[in-house]
């Protein structure tokens, strides 16, 4: 009979907050802080590389020089800025805009990803191929 | 035995079990709805960042229906949201997710003593973003998970933390309406 009672009843959670719950936030604060530390002491990027998922060739852009790209792919355009050593998206027709308010991204490793148009830009330390035309491939 | 601030709730069955799923599902895919209708670009500053409001019809029917009916509902959820508004990445992406939170809600029950929804929120929507960061890793390579992995920790905190509450406050009376009797 016991039995049976145990799993008829289903365990639930408490309903007060406690120490062990501000312990859970506490610690995804930590792991956040951890991960954005690398990102704070990483230097400035050079240049950007446009990855496109799937078989297109990759692009790599210099960061030094102020330009307007148009980005299209899976059927979505999107806006890229390049402008005083950062790279933001201005425009996007992609459904959620997550690239667009990612902001600018100017350090080693920065990244903006859209997923829907399968779309990221990565900044790099060194000039990797060069200028607008260069393919990294 | 759950101590006071726990819910006792008896699990339905038959009928009762089939039609409270369903409900469930139907709610879950109306919050999901709202959530991709809402411009949560303008509402919080962080990018890629939701309220995870489905994740809470999850976890309601995890704890007052069943654990299998929580996987189903959760799996039926992310394949018809990607099939009306998604493409094969967002499916990708949804279900990592889906399959971390659900992770987050069975290493939160092992908890169930000591914390409280608020702690299982964050844990399930913390880990939610994780799935949905290796998603992305996936596809565009693995800086994307330094890149975007601080802001999407802080928003599951944010968001989590959020429905925590909610559920906290909720959960008695949900238990007394879904399994039509508990005692808290």
């Amino acid at each position: 009979m016991k039995k049976e009672q145990m799993i008829l009843f289903s365990r639930s959670m408490r309903t007060r907050a406690t120490w062990c719950d501000a312990l859970l936030a506490l610690l995804c604060i930590c792991a956040a802080v951890l991960c954005l530390l690398p990102q704070w002491i990483a230097p400035r990027g050079a240049s950007i590389t446009v990855a496109y998922a799937g078989a297109r060739a990759n692009e790599v852009f210099s960061l030094s020089e102020n330009r307007e790209i148009f980005l299209e792919h899976n059927g979505y355009h999107l806006t890229l800025i390049i402008e005083n050593g950062t790279a933001f998206v201005r425009e996007s027709d992609c459904p959620d805009r997550v690239c667009q308010s990612r902001g600018e991204i100017a350090r080693n490793g920065d990244t903006i990803v859209c997923a829907p148009a399968g779309i990221s830009v990565t900044v790099h330390s060194e000039e990797k191929g060069g200028d607008a035309d260069a393919i990294a491939g | 035995m759950p101590s006071q601030d726990n819910i006792v709730t008896k699990r339905p069955s038959g009928v009762r079990h089939l039609c409270l799923c369903a409900m469930l599902l139907g709610v879950a895919l109306l919050l999901s709805y709202l959530e991709h209708l809402l411009p949560w670009e303008l509402l919080l500053p962080l990018p890629g960042i939701r309220p995870g409001w489905a994740q809470l019809a999850v976890t309601v029917t995890y704890f007052f229906v069943g654990r299998r009916s929580a996987a189903l509902l959760s799996a039926t959820r992310v394949v018809i949201m990607a099939l009306l508004f998604g493409s094969a990445m967002s499916f990708c992406f949804a279900a990592c997710g889906a399959v971390l939170a659900f992770v987050g809600l069975l290493v939160g029950e092992r908890l169930h003593r000591r914390c409280s929804y608020l702690g299982l929120g964050v844990l399930c929507a913390t880990l939610h973003n994780v799935g949905q960061a290796l998603a992305a890793s996936v596809f565009f390579g693995a800086t994307v998970i330094l890149s975007y992995l601080p802001v999407l920790l802080l928003g599951g905190v944010l968001t989590g933390a959020l429905g925590g509450v909610l559920l906290n406050l909720c959960a008695a009376r949900l238990a007394r309406l879904l399994t039509g009797g508990a005692k808290s």
